[in-house]
C-alpha cells in the first residue's frame, strides 16, 4: 500500500466516524456504538499502516518533532500560567474562576513533569531514532 | 555545509526517491540534504555515502 491511498484511507474514516458521532450522540445520545466504531477504525487504520511499504517517518522527522513540541510546551505553558493568574486575581468576580485557575495550574504542571520523564527516558536509551535508524 | 550528494547521484542515474528509499529515508529529507538545510546523522551519511560510492570525507564538504 503507498502512503496516498493511505491518507485516503484516512480520511474516509475520520468522515465515516464523524458522521457517526453526530447522529448516535446527539440525534440518540448512544454512546456504545461511537466507542466500537472508533475501536474498530482505529484498529483497520494499524492494519493499513502496517502495510505501508514507503518510510512514514525519518530523523529529519524526529530531530523536528522535538523541536515542534519543546516549543509547543512553552507556548503553552507561558499562556496558561498568563490566564491562570488572571483567573486568580479575578476570583473575586466568579467563584469558579479559582478552580479553572489551579486546574490549569496543575495541567501545566503535569505536562511540563512529562515531557520531563519522556526526554530523559530518551536521552538515556534514545529508543525512537535507533529504531528509526534500524529500518 | 556543502556536498554532492545531486551531482552524484545524476551521475548514477537515481532519482531522489530511489536515494531515499534504499537509505530509509522520506524524499523530503534529500531535498534538504542536497540543498545543504539539513545535516544528517553520521549513520545517514555514511549510508548516502555508500549508496553513491564515496567516502563521506568525498561527499560532504565541511567549511
Amino acid at each position: 500500500m503507498t502512503l496516498e491511498k493511505y491518507k485516503k484511507i484516512r480520511l474516509a474514516i475520520t468522515v465515516v466516524i464523524a458522521m457517526v458521532f453526530s447522529q448516535t450522540i446527539v440525534l440518540s445520545n448512544n454512546y456504545f456504538l461511537p466507542i466500537v466504531l472508533t475501536i474498530a477504525m482505529a484498529s483497520l487504520l494499524m492494519y493499513f499502516k502496517s502495510k505501508i511499504k514507503e518510510v512514514l517517518a525519518d530523523e529529519r522527522d524526529y530531530e523536528i518533532g522535538g523541536k515542534a513540541a519543546l516549543v509547543t510546551i512553552q507556548i503553552y505553558s507561558w499562556i496558561t500560567s498568563i490566564v491562570m493568574f488572571l483567573l486568580y486575581i479575578f476570583r473575586d468576580k466568579n467563584p469558579s474562576f479559582e478552580s479553572i485557575a489551579f486546574t490549569l495550574a496543575y495541567t501545566t504542571c503535569f505536562l511540563m513533569l512529562s515531557y520531563r520523564i519522556v526526554f530523559k527516558y530518551y536521552a538515556k536509551g534514545g529508543s525512537i531514532l535507533r529504531s528509526a535508524n534500524e529500518k | 555545509m556543502k556536498n554532492k550528494i545531486k551531482e552524484l547521484r545524476t551521475k548514477k542515474g537515481m532519482t531522489q526517491e530511489e536515494l531515499a528509499s534504499s537509505v530509509g529515508v522520506r524524499r523530503e529529507t534529500i531535498v534538504f540534504l542536497e540543498a545543504g538545510k539539513y545535516n544528517p546523522s553520521l549513520k545517514l551519511a555514511h549510508d548516502v555515502a555508500k549508496k553513491l560510492g564515496v567516502g563521506i570525507d568525498k561527499l560532504f564538504i565541511f567549511e
